[in-house]
């Protein structure tokens, strides 16, 4: 078990090492930094960024659109979900806007929503459009999913539908709810920043990294772009413990008694 | 107590007839082993008798006043739940909880299952999720008690064992039983009445009064040959 682990970190570390030297040699081949800057360059930058107050207000900035994005996403996508599980009715009420959520392009959505709401709210409300139907279809797919002879047996002791619903139909949806929350925070990190590029809100990622693009300052740009993927990448590590961490309540191996 | 009465059931599944006009009563207080080849629709009466299936005609008479607990084929236990809040959850609909989990600790104690009264079904063994749906069959009042195959599934020991603890939780709460089963020597053991189902369309071919008290039963004695061997007889013929 260690050593495959270990295996693991060392097969990780080689693929990021392979990377960086791709990088950096593509970067050598064209010779300008202005087109591909290379890792030490950008590494350059990202520590300059750090000693910048403007940068980590950036930061909390771009964190803050992500949590609102997805507390609402994550709050309305299962209500509905939920609510189109247990009633067909709502499910094919809420099917046509879902539908034309599903249908419309991200950059579509933020245009739109540029004439809409303020350039803070933009990307919030974008990434809630297009996050939301993913956590809608995985919740109700999960409640829809729950193992009937536990229903039926629910059924015959008579137990009352909202009990049903807290302690059969919701946890028996966990494991999707937790998978529709990883994918959620992923879909809302990419649509806000990419919102951000576009409605360029004060203290953002997204504006950071186009006011660096007009400056055509391609490192900073590159660090831009590698801090989102690196705080996308850590929220993302810390939902999956949770969703191993739910998945070893849910089924833990059996005792030998 | 009334007695359940099935009157005139008939339930097709397509084409295939799993009861025609089925008539048969089961005395109040009672327990009746109902014994009959695989697929002859023994799961699908019980099922019937418990609202989980709607016959094409005829009615239950008596089920709704007894009010009905079922201990399944499959322990159908939450496994994200205690050994205690899976009782818990099936007497939700009483509002007393104290006495709910009255009924849940005294039916645990009765299973010997106190010490694993947290324990999530996962991490108990085969034998004790049995216990614990029988102790949930039981901590949930009702005057009817469905089991299918509910001793089925473990080691002879261990089988024993469960009837053992039927019968000891029967005694204090006796209700109107129903016990499907495979096993003759179970139904010899603690049935004060066996039913003999034919292959579908399913009728009743036999019923016995089992003659010895329960208490004065042994698994497999040998007690009850006569009894035994027309039983084995009609299940083969």
């Amino acid at each position: 078990m260690e050593s495959n682990r270990i295996k693991d970190t060392v097969y990780s570390a080689a693929g990021i090492i392979a990377l960086l030297t791709a990088w950096e040699i593509a970067s050598q081949s064209i010779g300008s930094s202005l087109i591909l800057p290379g890792p030490f360059e950008v590494g350059g930058s990202l520590l300059r960024f750090g000693g910048e107050a403007k940068f980590w207000l950036a930061v909390l900035g771009t964190f803050r659109r992500v949590l609102t994005a997805f507390a609402l996403t994550m709050v309305l996508g299962s209500t509905a979900g939920v609510a189109a599980a247990l009633s067909r009715g709502i499910d094919r009420f809420i099917a046509p806007l879902l539908a034309s959520i599903r249908a419309t392009p991200v950059l579509a959505l933020i245009l739109l929503a540029m004439f809409w709401l303020p350039s803070d709210s933009v990307p919030i409300f974008s990434s809630f459009l297009m996050a939301f139907p993913v956590v809608f279809t995985s919740v109700k797919a999960g409640i829809a999913a729950v193992d009937k002879e536990l229903l039926e047996m629910a059924l015959v002791f008579k137990v009352p539908k909202l009990r049903q619903l807290s302690m059969l139909r919701i946890p028996s949806a966990s494991m999707h709810f937790l998978s529709a929350m990883k994918n959620a925070l992923g879909l809302c990190w990419k649509v806000v920043v990419a919102g951000e590029v576009l409605a360029q809100p004060l203290r953002a990622l997204g504006t950071g990294m186009q006011d660096s693009r007009l400056a055509l300052e391609t490192s900073e740009v590159f660090s831009w772009a590698i801090v989102t993927i690196v705080l996308c990448g850590i929220s993302e590590f810390s939902l999956g413990l949770l969703y191993n961490r739910a998945r070893l309540v849910r089924s833990p191996q059996e005792s030998d008694q | 107590m009334n007695t359940l009465v099935i009157d005139k059931l008939s339930l097709s599944y397509g084409a295939i007839k799993v009861f025609e006009g089925l008539d048969v009563e089961f005395p109040s207080g009672s327990v009746t082993a109902i014994l009959g080849p695989s697929g002859c629709g023994k799961t699908s009466l019980l099922n019937i008798v418990a609202g989980l299936i709607q016959p094409d005609s005829g009615r239950v008479i008596g089920n709704k006043d007894l009010g009905c607990s079922y201990c399944f084929q499959e322990p159908r236990l939450l496994p994200w739940l205690g050994a205690r809040d899976n009782i818990l959850f099936a007497l939700s609909r009483f509002s007393d909880t104290k006495e709910s989990e009255r009924r849940a600790d005294k039916a645990l104690e009765q299973t010997r299952l106190s010490q694993f009264a947290d324990a999530a079904p996962p991490k108990l063994s085969g034998g004790m999720r049995r216990r614990l749906a029988l102790a949930r069959a039981f901590a949930y009042p009702s005057e009817l008690l469905l089991l299918d195959e509910a001793f089925a599934s473990v080691d002879l020991k261990q089988r024993i064992d469960l009837l053992d603890l039927f019968t000891a939780l029967w005694s204090e709460e006796p209700r109107t039983s129903l016990l499907v089963s495979h096993e003759i020597q179970d139904a010899l053991y603690v049935a004060d009445r066996i039913l003999i189902l034919s292959a579908r369309p399913a009728r009743v071919i036999s019923s016995f009064e089992v003659p010895l008290p329960r208490g004065k039963r042994k698994y497999g004695s040998g007690d009850l040959l006569v009894l035994e061997e027309k039983l084995y007889s009609l299940i083969l013929s």
